[in-house]
């Protein structure tokens, strides 16, 4: 998985802070709907965001596949579970599978495909520092803003470990996808997990004293003013997309009151 | 042993590699590496020389060229099955023990080949032997120093008796004692037969113990030959910014034709030319 995937769209160009409220607009919106017909609207959006962005859909495939493989799962848990009055059809004559429970199921995955577009389109086109420096921008305490690149930057660094430690075993004769049957396969994974899960963990611990030997935190006290090498100005764009989300969130908030949107 | 004695154990023919993303890191690398041989390898760093033997146990397959093991092109097969080959003990030694006693991390290696029992016993005895670590085998491996888990790993390795052993970077973080350990190690397991192929940034070693030694820089090879032959060429070296080690620069400094690696064999030729 690559954090950061470069390129020049208009998705790409767009200041981090804009992003990110247009991030936090459409998981306003997936949330304060539930109608699966509004939420397919939503849907247009992020499908937008994500073609005008120019990320391959190959890339995302795997996660996409996964999505959908949970979304019929959710689907047909919701269509079972749902204390609803209109049955579809019934298993075994008890279970029914009702039409309340298959709307539900259809906004839960309808949820999840809008934020399975549009949040890696808006997050991968931004290098993770200037989404950090743009949270930042935003007020957001460091302390919280760092502990999203860590995090953000321990993904890359677990996959390298991990393909490292993959060579070594196989260079040991061991492949975990070469073994067959279940109980083997599941014995399989501790050559692989437990170095990985020892090394991240002295790599946090390493972590920690090297940020607290440099003082995190200390240096802006209250009053004083970080100032910035990379300086991120919003354009007139980032406005105007500021803006409409703004206006978005208002119109649905609005409609939401006046008892639309709902199942 | 060998049917054909004159075929190599390891070859590449014009192997070319590059990374996903079209990062060439190997660029043309022909070369053949013999049964019985110490090699070293050496170069900056990015200069291709993991990416190299990483292609030895198949690990990584040319992009294009060839790289046979054995006689076996490394496309047709298994790095499982290369294991029994070529072994290959990584740089770093946490990136493979997962097993809560030494005997058991060595003996991982011969079960996965599917020895019986006794087979895998009498291998890890030898295996700890070979290392200095038969008075430990119940011991945790995390109980171990980092030079002893660097020990640990080429036991796990060697235990598999794979005719070739690449080490990667055996001497880092090591203090000059360590090192030394870890070197008269190395060529212990070349006396017992092995074939060697150590990647090394650490030239007075590899001075001291190699038998041949390929110069790598971006992703080629710059010189190959004997300890003497590479380092007695300073100005090739220098492209890549190496030194050769520090007794054999002040040798050159004093004019003294051979190449000398030992500051004992420096003071003889000294004082037997002031004598």
């Amino acid at each position: 998985m690559q954090m950061y995937v470069a390129g020049n769209s208009f998705i790409h160009r767009m200041d981090p802070r804009a992003k990110i409220t247009v991030l936090a607009t459409i998981l306003v919106l997936i949330f304060l709907v539930s109608n699966p017909l509004w939420l397919l609207g939503v849907s247009g959006v992020s499908v937008a965001i994500f073609l005008i962005s120019g990320l391959s859909y190959q890339q995302f495939r795997p996660l996409i596949r996964m999505v959908m493989v949970l979304a019929v799962i959710m689907l047909i848990l919701q269509g079972f579970s749902w204390p609803g009055e209109r049955a579809l059809f019934w298993l075994f004559g008890r279970f029914d599978f009702t039409l309340e429970g298959t709307l539900v199921g259809l906004s839960v995955a309808l949820r999840l495909f809008n934020l399975l577009f549009a949040a890696p389109a808006l997050m991968v086109t931004t290098p993770p520092e200037r989404l950090i420096l743009g949270l930042n921008m935003l007020k957001i305490p460091y302390k919280y803003c760092f502990v999203i690149a860590g995090t953000l930057t321990f993904f890359p660094i677990l996959q390298a470990t991990s393909d490292e430690i993959n060579a070594a075993q196989k260079s040991r004769a061991f492949d975990l996808l070469e073994r067959r049957g279940f109980v083997s396969k599941l014995q399989g994974f501790f050559p692989q997990l437990l170095p990985l899960i020892l090394l991240s963990l002295r790599k946090a611990y390493n972590l920690q004293i090297a940020i607290e030997s440099r003082a995190l935190g200390r240096v802006f006290r209250k009053g004083t003013r970080r100032t910035y090498l990379v300086e991120m100005k919003m354009t007139g764009m980032d406005y105007a997309v500021v803006f409409l989300c703004l206006v978005a969130c208002l119109v649905t908030i609005v409609f939401r009151i006046m008892g639309y949107g709902t199942l | 042993m060998n049917d054909r004695p004159r075929s190599p154990l390891i070859s590449t023919e014009n192997l070319v590699y590059e990374y996903p993303g079209g990062v060439r890191a190997l660029n043309g690398i022909s070369l053949e590496i013999y049964e019985g041989e110490f090699v070293a390898i050496i170069g900056q760093n990015g200069a291709g020389k993991s990416t190299l033997v990483k292609h030895f146990n198949g690990l990584l397959k040319p992009t294009s060229g060839r790289c046979v093991i054995a006689s076996k092109d490394t496309r047709d097969c298994k790095v499982t099955e290369l294991a029994r080959v070529v072994g290959y003990v990584f740089q770093n030694p946490d990136h493979q023990i997962f097993s809560e006693t030494i005997e058991k991390e060595i003996e991982f290696g011969p079960k996965n080949l599917g020895l019986d029992k006794d087979e895998v016993k009498r291998r890890v005895k030898e295996a700890a032997e070979a290392v200095g670590l038969s008075d430990k085998l119940d011991q945790h491996p995390l109980t171990l120093s980092k030079g002893d888990r660097q020990r640990l790993a080429i036991a796990s390795v060697m235990a598999m008796r794979p005719k070739a052993i690449v080490i990667d970077e055996p001497t880092t973080g090591q203090d000059y004692q360590g090192g030394q350990q870890i070197m008269s190690l190395v060529t212990s397991l070349h006396s017992m037969g092995h074939t060697l192929i150590l990647i090394s940034h650490n030239m007075e070693l590899v001075a001291e113990y190699a038998h041949r030694v390929i110069v790598m820089c971006g992703g080629e090879i710059l010189a190959d030959g004997s300890p003497a032959e590479v380092f007695g060429k300073p100005d090739v070296l220098a492209k890549t910014f190496l030194e050769a080690p520090q007794i054999t620069r002040i040798a050159q400094r004093l004019q003294i034709p051979e190449t000398v690696f030992s500051s004992g064999r420096l003071a003889e030729i000294v004082l037997g030319r002031g004598a």
